[in-house]
């Protein structure tokens, strides 16, 4: 496995400092930048594994970076925020951001959570599955309906394999926010929300009658049948 | 209005019958006369003439004009006289009676009166006026004159006017309603609005204001109430402008400490990383700095979550989940920490029957709360959880036997910063908001976070949630008071404690998070 380059952007320099040491520390590649602009400009040029995305910055704002990044790529984006509040951490996960680290936070915490992002399909498989009306070509990291192919994310390509492996099981947040985000304890469902939700918009024909990820009230989610 | 009525009906009355008192009393001297002069001249007359003459008087005041109807009767006073009765009607010798006779008598020259009433054909009372004299003719002997005045047209008169007055009285009546209906309109419908204007505010529509016209004293009122409108809505303006403005600075001195405390936390674990390599000294001040470094996290992250609640912030992600799981979990992740105190941490009840809808963070946080608490102050003795449910509500007791605390203290536990003993140092490092948030928890809910205790002997504290946020508890499905004997329990089935509960006072129960109903 090739060393992950990882863009941090903060404009707190110590904390991007200390970023940077840390993750360096495990064998990560890192370049850092301290505003928005200088981010895009950066992922550009270096087309990095991971951004780590402060929400606060001068000028244009982490989430409106997330959006931009969105429009172009599906990297593996972790925001980093001071505020836990509801509002702040839901906008960033509609930005399109995959998860979020609440400052402060361990670096053990701040390295799991990259690796649950940049971990690929250890063994080559020649793995099919079929969710709902959709196949899923695993190793080509390829959803199709029809001849149509659906361009996802990483993260949702990720969840959507989830559930299309066990389409008998019944799938908790708790036990999604386990398998695709890599948490240990329990954290924040919105994630598994926020993130089932943009899953839909682009999967399902009608993502208020959603056939292909379905919802079990009170329990998850699970896979829709075949049709 | 009805007294003036009658007192003038009283005076018409009085006066009409008066008049024709007076002009009946006239007309029956007048008679008087003529009876003398028709009886006297024919002194020696036989009784046949005289009888004839009394008949012919009697008949021409019957029909004499410029009077009223009236009816007339000679009578003899003595039984030997020479003529017999005559009258115009039978009916006046029927009025008559004894005392009549008698003040005829007493007094024969002057004309006696009386009413009296007589049914007419119709067979209604019709007033009338009886009036008799006694005559005295010398050689003829003694007549009593009777005449009776009838008072119909005076009646009419009465009824006319008492028609006229009723009818009056009426109209009067109708405007005197009116004008008070009027007035009072005038007096309650800006009252009316006044209190409807004042009922929005009281529900929070601080805009609303009264509509003034006019400058009498309720223009004054509605005048001096919306001022009092216009100053409330502009402090409760200011007020949330200074809470907003406080919320703000919270959120920012968030930002602003977290993101060097980040640095500082990164720093600290990159030293201890490799503290293994350094001197003693060195080794220990890098292992002081990692756990206060933490600490001083904890509380930055308690306070928050204060101010969170204080700027009413906090918002619930309430949903279905089982309360026995929770416990599960949260014994599971504290396991650890009773393990190294020597704790033994007993769960009964059974799992999977104490659903409701709850915001599992919190729920969590409140019961890792409660847990770490019982086992820091549980000084190495069990600590005993017990869940169970009723058709409203879902419970945790969670006991311990240490310490324990005061009844009387129970309810201060969850003040800020509080201590049972200010003296004993805090061995486990909590910011001494736990308990104060874990009651905000509760509040969000709509449940109820309890403590009760005894020093020497234990505590326990009791979440009750109900089953949907916000709905109604009357009675918590566990009993706040529990026996500290320490007894192994063995099995998941709680035991009847009911019947050891140590006697208490009821009022020294501390009541947190609401009435409880249980005695």
């Amino acid at each position: 496995m090739t060393t992950a380059r990882i863009l941090v952007v903060d404009d707190d320099q110590a904390i991007a400092e200390m970023v940077s040491i840390v993750l360096r520390g495990k064998g990560f590649g890192v370049v850092t930048t301290a505003d928005g602009a200088s981010a895009l400009d950066a992922f550009d040029r270096l087309h990095p594994d991971l951004v780590l995305l402060d929400l606060m910055l001068p000028g244009m704002d982490g989430i409106e970076v997330c959006r931009r990044l969105r429009r172009s790529s599906g990297v593996p984006i972790i925001m980093l925020t001071a505020r836990s509040d509801t509002a702040d951490v839901v906008e960033g996960l509609e930005a399109g951001a995959d998860d979020y680290l609440t400052k402060p936070f361990e670096p053990d915490e701040l390295v799991a959570r990259i690796k649950a992002r940049v971990r690929r399909s250890e063994a080559p498989t020649t793995e099919r599955l079929s969710i709902g009306d959709l196949s899923i070509d695993v190793d080509g990291h390829e959803v199709r309906r029809g001849e149509e192919i659906i361009a996802l994310t990483p993260l949702e390509f990720e969840l959507l394999v989830q559930l299309a492996r066990k389409p008998w099981q019944v799938f908790t947040r708790e036990a999604l926010l386990r398998e695709v985000w890599g948490y240990r304890h329990n954290a924040d469902t919105r994630l598994v929300n926020v993130h089932v939700q943009r899953l839909r918009s682009k999967v399902e024909l009608d993502p208020d009658n959603p056939a292909v990820v379905v919802t079990v009230r009170g329990v998850g989610y699970r896979a829709g049948g075949a049709g | 209005m009805l007294a003036v009525g009658a007192y003038l009906t009283s005076v018409i009355s009085d006066g009409l019958y008066e008049q024709r008192r007076d002009q009946a009393l006239e007309e029956s001297a007048s008679a008087r006369g003529d009876l003398v002069a028709a009886l006297g001249p024919v002194s020696g007359a036989t009784s046949t003439q005289t009888q004839d003459a009394a008949a012919a008087f009697v008949q021409s005041l019957r029909t004499a004009e410029g009077s009223s109807r009236r009816d007339a009767a000679v009578v003899p006073v003595d039984a030997s006289a020479p003529i017999s009765a005559v009258a115009s009607d039978r009916a006046v010798l029927d009025l008559v009676d004894a005392d009549f006779t008698a003040a005829l008598a007493e007094d024969p020259d002057t004309l006696v009166w009386r009413s009296v009433s007589r049914e007419d054909d119709s067979g209604r009372a019709q007033p009338q006026l009886l009036v008799g004299t006694r005559v005295v003719l010398p050689g003829s002997g003694s007549f009593d004159l009777l005449m009776l005045y009838s008072l119909r047209q005076e009646q009419q008169t009465l009824t006319l006017v008492q028609r006229a007055m009723a009818g009056g009285a009426l109209v009067l009546l109708g405007l005197v309603v009116g004008i008070a209906i009027g007035v009072a309109r005038l007096v309650t419908v800006p009252l009316q609005r006044a209190a409807s204007a004042a009922e929005r505010i009281a529900d929070g529509d601080l805009s609303s204001r009264m509509e003034v016209s006019g400058r009498d004293e309720l223009a004054k009122v509605g005048r001096s109430f919306n001022a009092m409108a216009e100053n409330l809505e502009q402090k409760v303006l200011d007020l949330t402008e200074l809470s907003r403005v406080q919320q703000r600075f919270v959120s920012d001195v968030s930002h602003e400490l977290r993101t060097p405390l980040t640095t500082i936390r990164m720093a600290t674990s990159v030293l201890d990383e490799h503290s293994s390599g350094f001197e003693p000294d060195l080794r220990r001040t890098t292992e002081l700095l990692s756990t206060q470094v933490r600490r001083f996290d904890t509380l930055l992250a308690d306070l928050l979550e204060i101010s969170r609640f204080d700027a009413g912030a906090a918002t619930l992600e309430a949903r279905s989940a089982d309360l026995s799981s929770l416990v599960e979990r949260a014994a599971e992740n504290v396991r650890p920490l009773a393990l190294s105190r020597g704790t033994q941490l007993e769960l009964l009840g059974r799992t999977g029957e104490c659903e409701a809808v709850m915001d599992p963070r919190r729920i969590d946080r409140v019961l890792r709360n409660l847990l770490v608490n019982a086992i820091e102050h549980g000084a190495g003795g069990p600590v005993r959880v017990r869940t169970a449910a009723n058709e409203e509500a879902v419970a945790v007791t969670v006991q311990d036997f240490g310490t324990g605390i005061d009844p009387e203290d129970a309810a201060r536990v969850f003040d800020r910063f509080w201590r049972a003993d200010p003296s004993r140092a805090r061995t486990l490092g909590g910011t001494g908001l736990g308990l104060a948030i874990s009651v905000e928890d509760a509040h969000l809910h709509g449940g109820w976070l309890q403590a009760w205790g005894r020093r020497g002997e234990g505590a326990v504290f009791r979440l009750t949630l109900p089953r949907r946020p916000g709905a109604p508890i009357s009675r918590s499905p566990l009993p706040l008071e529990q026996s500290f004997s320490e007894a192994p329990l063995e099995g998941a089935e709680p035991p009847a404690v009911t019947g050891s509960i140590p006697a208490v006072r009821p009022d020294s129960l501390p009541q947190i998070g609401g009435d409880d109903a249980q005695p």
